[in-house]
């Protein structure tokens, strides 16, 4: 899913992913700017219940 | 007595008793006038709230134009309610000359759950970031099924 730009370094979005019988292990953010590329990745315990 | 006269002298009675009656009425219609005035205000109520269209005017609304006009600004309203990164920042990790922050509402992220993402891009500089493309992916597997996964996409 692509996060659209608001302006000022934020970007957003809105929708629901996946069936509810699936848990999320991990989020990927990949970033193109230009001809570079930014790859993160975030794991579940990444997230913590807060 | 002709005719016309006794025309006339029926006519004049027949007033004289409807003014009697009239007359005479209020003192014992008030009895009757006071619960058709206490109906009236019921029935006149009654209607307004009823027919009050209110229930049908809404009703149709709702379902039509104000449906999508509540689920426009539930969405709306949903973006700026949401915590802005700058403020709940839940992650965030810097590469390189980049630094990103993310938030989910609500937190933690789930699947199957409609969710606001957020991303926050700065430079080393300080710069923000607002000119790049940013592609988000969740992961998502089975409960209790480690190292088994699907990426899943809206």
């Amino acid at each position: 899913m692509t996060l659209e730009s608001q302006g000022a370094g934020l970007y957003t979005a809105q929708a629901r992913v996946g069936p509810t019988d699936l848990v999320l292990t991990q989020v990927r953010v990949e970033i193109r700017r230009d001809r570079q590329l930014w790859a993160f990745s975030l794991t579940a315990d990444d997230l913590p219940p807060p | 007595m002709d005719l016309p006269e006794r025309k006339g002298r029926w006519l004049a009675n027949l007033l004289l008793v409807g003014v009697v009656a009239a007359s005479c009425g209020p003192a014992a219609t008030p009895v009757s006038v006071t619960p058709t005035a206490n109906v009236t205000p019921t029935a006149a109520a009654v209607p307004i709230l009823t027919a009050g269209p209110t229930m049908t005017s809404p009703a149709p609304s709702p379902t039509s134009p104000a449906a999508a006009t509540a689920t426009t600004s539930v969405v709306s309203l949903v973006t700026p309610a949401a915590p802005s990164c700058e403020a709940a920042e839940q992650w965030s990790q810097t590469q390189g000359d980049l630094t990103l922050s993310v938030c989910f509402e609500p937190y933690p992220p789930r699947l199957g759950i409609l969710t606001t993402y957020e991303a926050v891009l700065v430079s080393s500089a300080g710069q923000p970031l607002s000119d790049a493309r940013v592609v988000l992916t969740m992961v998502g597997g089975m409960a209790g099924m480690e190292g088994e996964h699907d990426e899943v996409s809206p």
